[in-house]
């Protein structure tokens, strides 16, 4: 438990770290210097400073969006077994509760964003809306994926208990798998080739559209949830992939860690590497992960690597 | 216990006879309503019916108090008072007495009689032109179902008749109350059409009993498997059918009603989940199945009642039902949109609010097939998490546009917003307070409700459901401090001596945004709307801008029910052909009929010799 605590801690700081790395990567590819890499919790504090200002046209809701929006992210964070170590807050069911968290965060951006009476705002929430559809479901798929290796329906069982044997047991189950979360990972924070943080044209944003109208506190709170969002996904890819089990806790702690920051290194490897999709062409990649989680499904029932 | 629904009766026919004195059945109306509701409240203390009863007649007694509040100040000035009263003390009084009912033909007297009164209210506002085609289908579905019913009963006496033919006409009589697939014509006819708080009852409580009446009635003495994927197929169907429609409709209110049938299929998923746990021997996918429909039934009720008065209060605003043109009324209505945003967030299934622990139990059952050795299970389990999973998805969809088109933002086209009234939000926020307590008291109930259910081979202390019930409400309430904290900490920080300003949207550099520019709710699900085109087969109607100078261009879509469309148009087109055919017979010439007649009497009696 004292593992999983410091775990916690660590991941509630780096979070944000894990944007630092990707920039730098992309940074490096495009041949820049790059920002530095602690620059999201600069700021971060430097929003925190600042005022907020808040458009007539809102209501509670838009002001109440970024806090639960967070408040949701962080507590789905809760149930992860952070560096392999099972969540002293597990119970049966909790793999759904995260599922669901996520899903509120996402109608309470949306929510934020329609209050505005933004066109642009309104774009970005209708497709985060039909974009998170698919994801969910693929999501789910895994969630499901996962409870066949394991018997269990516990986040930190799923993923750590699996024993060590089922690379062996359904090696080309796992790769699907593993590629289809990979996709959903992009899609949920917001990554090339599904949306581009990095625009400075506002019709081509999705997440960023929708917090356009955020400013302050607010804006910090949207961007520190989005690095925890990071190392959620981070975190689940390592857990999904590598064994746990056989190392001790410490160097479980280096490998979550190195995993998470690993996957940052080849999400901005493939930013560098890709541009966005039209909009009418992401569905079809998200589609495309739903049946590589199909496909690992079925063939897990197949290949019998079923607990 | 069967008093209350006597004294909801007594009130109706007093209402009714004092129909000529609006006010004096104002008072005698409602009085009578919260009469029943407490008798049958003490009743239930006294002697509480058994638990499948007690779970059906809670809906109704908690909704008809808080849709008789609303009712008063909803029915000022929409027709006659006197009937208004009347006829809903009365199909509450059928409600209340229906599940308590244990002779079928009794039953089907009273569901008949339910059916006619609830007829009533729902073309209360008879004077409106387009109600008439609504009242028609409403008529039509309820007589359907009473006829498919007597061939029910008719068919239990028979013996030897196919067992087939009697458990399809079972389901599919009860089924038509319920918004089965295919059966659900009259839900998003009926329920745009109707006044505010019947919805809100019959949507909440009535479609309910049509799954009681196949539980009661219907199921026993049959196989489970095959209860149980019926069930399954079902609710599957109408659940994921049931959003996608939801998702593409602009009445608030027949949104509402699609969103109703998605919920009954979710109940259904739940039980099939049940059934199909006992059919093969699985104590957690029962015991999680059961819950799942209990919890399921009790928080769609709380929470589509509360939509539904919310519909209400919008309506009587604005006077439009119609999302496209609404937006902006957060801050005419504050209370209402905010009691809306609650339950319609709960209703995706979201954690703090009590819709979250009715879908974990459902997708906890499925899980629980998932993980057994048993392959039917295995495949329910998948099929049920996955359409679980899918229509979560799209309710979140569908309600952010619910939310989103009427609340949020700027007016568009409504010119004067009046202001909310107490008695519509009060029952709102009463049902929402419910709603918080079934969250946080749902641990300790688990032992009641299993208990009213009584059967001895379940054994739910062993699935640590209790323990799972309690966490999700701490988790829950662990949202709401974690929430305030993060609240308290940029309060703290705004106050720190930073300016808080307020201005227009930012709409990135136009000087003068205007609600013009605003996303619709249509706007927003367009991009679903593509994507699900396949199945809701939308309507356009596109008038393109021409010339250098354009004067006009406009564009409409929408989205009728697709198996109105598809299965019963061409049916009915097939059967009014037929007609048309046999009327050649009907031509008027008394000498044709005589000839008819003799040829039958002919046929008839060559009948008789050669039989």
């Amino acid at each position: 438990m004292m593992y999983w605590i410091l775990n916690l801690i660590l991941a509630l700081l780096l979070a944000p770290v894990l944007f630092g790395v990707l920039n730098k990567v992309k940074a490096f590819f495009a041949g820049r210097k790059g920002p530095r890499i602690l620059q999201t919790w600069y700021d971060i504090f430097k929003l925190l400073r600042k005022g907020s200002v808040y458009s007539t046209s809102s209501t509670w809701i838009f002001k109440f969006a970024p806090v639960g929006t967070l408040a949701a992210i962080a507590i789905a964070m809760l149930f992860l077994p952070l560096g392999f170590a099972a969540s002293p807050l597990k119970f049966q069911g909790d793999a759904l509760l995260f599922l669901y968290m996520l899903g509120l965060g996402r109608l309470l951006t949306v929510l934020g964003a329609l209050d505005t009476a933004s066109s642009f705002e309104g774009m970005g929430a209708a497709r985060e809306l039909e974009f998170s559809i698919i994801s969910e479901g693929t999501l789910l798929l895994l969630l499901i994926f996962l409870a066949l290796q394991s018997g269990s329906c516990e986040l930190s069982a799923m993923l750590c208990g699996r024993g060590g044997a089922f690379w062996m047991n359904a090696a080309p189950a796992m790769v699907l798998a593993a590629v289809a979360l990979y996709i959903v990972l992009l899609t949920e924070c917001c990554r090339v080739p599904v949306d581009d943080p990095e625009t400075h044209l506002e019709l081509t944003m999705i997440h960023e559209a929708m917090i356009l109208d955020n400013s302050g506190p607010d804006l910090a709170f949207i961007h520190y949830g989005a690095g925890l969002k990071l190392w959620i996904f981070g975190a689940v890819l390592t857990a999904l992939v590598i064994p746990a089990g056989s190392f001790s806790p410490w160097i479980a702690t280096l490998i979550m860690l190195a995993g998470c920051f690993l996957i940052s290194v080849f999400v901005g490897i493939t930013e560098s590497m890709m541009a966005r999709y039209r909009f009418l062409k992401v569905p079809q990649m998200l589609m495309g992960g739903c049946c590589a989680a199909f496909a690992a499904l079925a063939l897990l029932l197949i290949s019998g690597g079923v607990k | 216990m069967f008093l209350s629904a006597g004294i909801a009766a007594a009130a109706g026919v007093l209402s009714l006879l004092c129909c000529r004195r609006g006010g004096l059945s104002g008072v005698v109306g409602p009085a009578g309503t919260f009469l029943s509701v407490i008798a049958g409240i003490v009743g239930l203390c006294t002697s509480p019916p058994p638990g499948v009863s007690l779970l059906f007649m809670l809906p109704t007694l908690i909704l008809a108090p808080a849709a008789a509040v609303h009712s008063v100040a909803y029915i000022k000035g929409h027709g006659n008072p006197g009937v208004y009263w009347g006829f809903f003390n009365l199909t509450v009084a059928t409600m209340l007495a229906l599940p308590l009912i244990k002779d079928f033909l009794e039953f089907l007297i009273v569901w008949e009689l339910m059916g006619i009164f609830s007829f009533v209210l729902v073309m209360f506002n008879y004077k409106a032109e387009e109600l008439k085609r609504v009242a028609w289908i409403y008529l039509l579905a309820c007589e359907a179902g009473g006829l498919l019913l007597m061939l029910f009963y008719a068919l239990s006496f028979k013996t030897g008749a196919p067992r087939e033919l009697f458990y399809i006409a079972g389901v599919a009589g009860f089924g038509l109350k319920a918004g089965f697939p295919l059966l659900h014509l009259w839900l998003p006819e009926a329920h745009p059409a109707a006044p505010a708080p019947v919805s809100a009852i019959m949507s909440g409580a009535m479609i309910n009993l049509g799954i009681f009446g196949i539980l009661i009635f219907v199921f026993p003495g049959m196989d489970a498997k095959l209860c149980g994927w019926t069930l399954l197929l079902l609710g599957c169907i109408s659940s994921l059918g049931g959003i996608i429609f939801a998702l593409a409709q602009d009445n608030l209110k027949r949104l509402l009603a699609y969103s109703s049938i998605e919920n009954i299929g979710i109940i259904s998923i739940s039980a099939g989940c049940a059934f199909l746990g006992g059919a093969f021997n699985n104590n957690n996918m029962i015991v999680f199945g059961i819950l799942g429909t209990v919890l399921h039934i009790l928080n769609h009720a709380l929470l589509k009642g509360t939509l539904f008065l919310g519909a209400g209060q919008v309506y009587c605003s604005s006077g439009t039902l119609s999302i496209d043109r609404m937006g902006g009324m957060m801050k005419t209505t504050p209370l209402t949109g905010s009691c809306f945003t609650a339950a319609a967030a709960g209703l995706s299934g979201l954690p703090p609010f009590n819709g979250f622990i009715g879908e974990l139990m459902i997708y906890l059952a499925a899980f629980s097939g998932i993980c057994s050795g048993v392959w039917q299970l295995r495949f329910a389990g998948i099929a049920a998490a996955l359409i679980l999973s899918l229509t979560g998805a799209c309710a979140v969809a569908a309600f952010a546009k619910a939310i989103g088109g009427t609340f949020l933002g700027e007016p568009r086209k409504i010119a004067d917003c009046k202001k909310e009234s107490a008695w519509m939000y009060a029952p709102m926020l009463f049902l929402l307070l419910l709603s918080l307590l079934v969250v946080f008291t749902a641990p300790f109930t688990v032992p009641c409700i299993f208990k009213a259910i009584n059967i001895s081979t379940i054994d739910y202390a062993g699935t640590g459901v209790q323990r799972i019930l309690f966490y999700a409400a701490s988790f829950s309430a662990i949202f709401y401090i974690l929430s305030a904290l993060i609240l308290l900490i940029r309060r703290f920080l705004l106050v720190r001596g930073n300016e808080n300003a307020s201005g227009p949207t930012w709409d990135c550099g136009y000087a003068k945004p205007s609600a013009r520019m605003e996303y619709t709710g249509s706007a927003l699900i367009q991009c679903l709307g593509d994507l699900f085109n396949s199945f809701l087969q939308i309507r356009r109607k596109v008038e393109a801008p021409k010339g250098l100078f354009p004067e006009k261009a406009s564009f409409e879509w929408e989205s009728p029910d697709g198996a109105e469309r598809f299965f019963w148009a061409p049916v009915f087109k097939l059967f009014a052909g037929i007609s048309d055919k046999v009327h050649k017979f009907q031509s008027g010439y008394l000498h044709m009929y005589v000839l008819i007649m003799t040829i039958v009497i002919i046929a008839m009696v060559i009948w008789a010799i050669i039989g």
